[in-house]
């Protein structure tokens, strides 16, 4: 198997073959971003389409110096978020207040162990916009600057989604350990 | 950001680190496509795309127009040449044609006397000069002086009179019915029907039609 450099060279010419090395080296990795934004695999699935096409189609913009990897994820992160503004008007934004869940008593979760199809499926019952916001700032490790710069939000907006994501996981993890106790 | 925090977001972050889901095959044939048709639309000199299509698009397009126009003119050429081929020489033609119709002409050719008032006086006058009436003398039955003098314009100043006198002899000219030379093209044209002319036809292989109108002249009175 080729190495980075060469597969990134191909992809430059064009050349099927090395942008299928590509793919199928980055492809799980990338996959596993998109469903985690969005909020159902066909969705996931366009969006991975869509960011793949973007990267063979501007290879030639990457820079060696920089990240190729991190370079890729940010093609990717950016579709998931023109997906999300796209699907913003129609979708139903679920308003989580700080009483909906500060009534509930939250149990210290970190003794509780959670399987990763867990942790996925209480982001996944996140709004929207808040599961965009955890995921850049937790999974992405992106600060509340860059995301309240390329989300269009002021940061303290951002701030606060993050907080409101969190201790709606936490509630919903904790009902979770409630069930299979 | 207080330690539970820090504890939770590292839970999530751990978990899905490393996290690779199977990924269908559907995601990159679509890739592919897409990729095809992005590859198809760019102008690219290696490979064929749209702009390519379009140039031989162009190219048989304007082949076919030109060898349409072409054909379509050699076949107007054909057809002018079919026509020409009908048009005998002028000359030839009419001489021929009034040999053949020599006889019908000569039938319907009557002799006519007619007696030019100024013209025929004159001539007559140059045929048989007369001395008494040029120099203005005395008719020599009637008696009168004749009204032309010498220094008289014959044109302006002719004389009914003189048209009547006996020495003036009579003027004979030939009178041919009158010919219509109808243009082939304009038969065509008016949609005539040929069999209707093909009977007037005197030369049915010529490129013009004559035809006789039936002309009745009055009879005349030696």
């Amino acid at each position: 198997m080729a190495d980075l450099k060469e597969i990134i060279e191909g992809c430059r010419r064009n050349k099927r073959q090395y942008q299928d090395m590509l793919y199928s080296k980055y492809s799980g990795m990338f996959y596993g971003l998109c469903l985690r934004y969005t909020k159902n695999q066909p969705e996931a699935e366009d969006v991975m389409q869509e960011a793949w096409v973007k990267i063979f189609k501007n290879i030639s913009s990457y820079k060696m110096e920089n990240s190729f990897e991190g370079w890729m994820r940010r093609i990717m992160v950016n579709t998931a978020i023109t997906n999300y503004r796209r699907n913003l008007k129609h979708a139903y934004q679920e308003d989580i207040t700080d009483a909906s869940y500060s009534k509930h008593h939250v149990s210290p979760w970190e003794e509780c162990e959670f399987t990763r199809e867990e942790l996925y499926n209480a982001i996944n019952k996140l709004p929207p916009g808040y599961k965009l916001v955890f995921n850049m700032y937790v999974i992405e490790g992106f600060k509340h600057k860059e995301i309240a710069e390329q989300l269009e939000i002021d940061i303290n907006t951002s701030k606060s989604q993050l907080s409101r994501a969190k201790k709606y996981l936490q509630r919903e993890l904790l009902e979770m350990s409630a069930v299979n106790m | 950001m207080n330690k539970q925090e820090d504890k939770f977001f590292e839970m999530y972050r751990d978990s899905f680190q490393g996290f690779e889901p199977e990924v269908p095959a559907s995601i990159y044939a679509g890739v592919r496509k897409k990729m095809m048709w992005s590859n198809f639309m760019t102008f690219n000199l290696s490979t064929l795309n749209v702009w390519y299509l379009g140039l031989i698009l162009a190219g048989g397009l304007g082949t076919i127009g030109y060898v349409s126009i072409e054909t379509s003119m050699g076949q107007m050429t054909a057809q002018h040449n079919v026509l020409n081929s009908f048009e005998v020489p002028q000359t030839a033609q009419t001489a021929t044609f009034e040999q053949e119709n020599q006889e019908v002409i000569s039938e319907n050719t009557s002799k006519l006397e007619v007696t030019l008032p100024t013209v025929t006086s004159l001539k007559s006058r140059t045929a048989q000069p007369d001395a008494s009436n040029i120099d203005g003398g005395t008719n020599p039955e009637t008696g009168n002086e004749n009204l032309v003098s010498s220094e008289s314009d014959a044109d302006d100043k002719c004389d009914p009179k003189l048209i009547e006198t006996p020495e003036a002899p009579l003027e004979t000219m030939e009178v041919i019915k009158p010919e219509i030379v109808v243009p082939f093209s304009i038969t065509n044209a008016l949609q005539i029907d040929m069999n209707d002319l093909v009977s007037q036809i005197n030369d049915p292989n010529s490129g013009e039609i004559k035809m006789k109108l039936p002309v009745t002249l009055p009879a005349t009175d030696e």
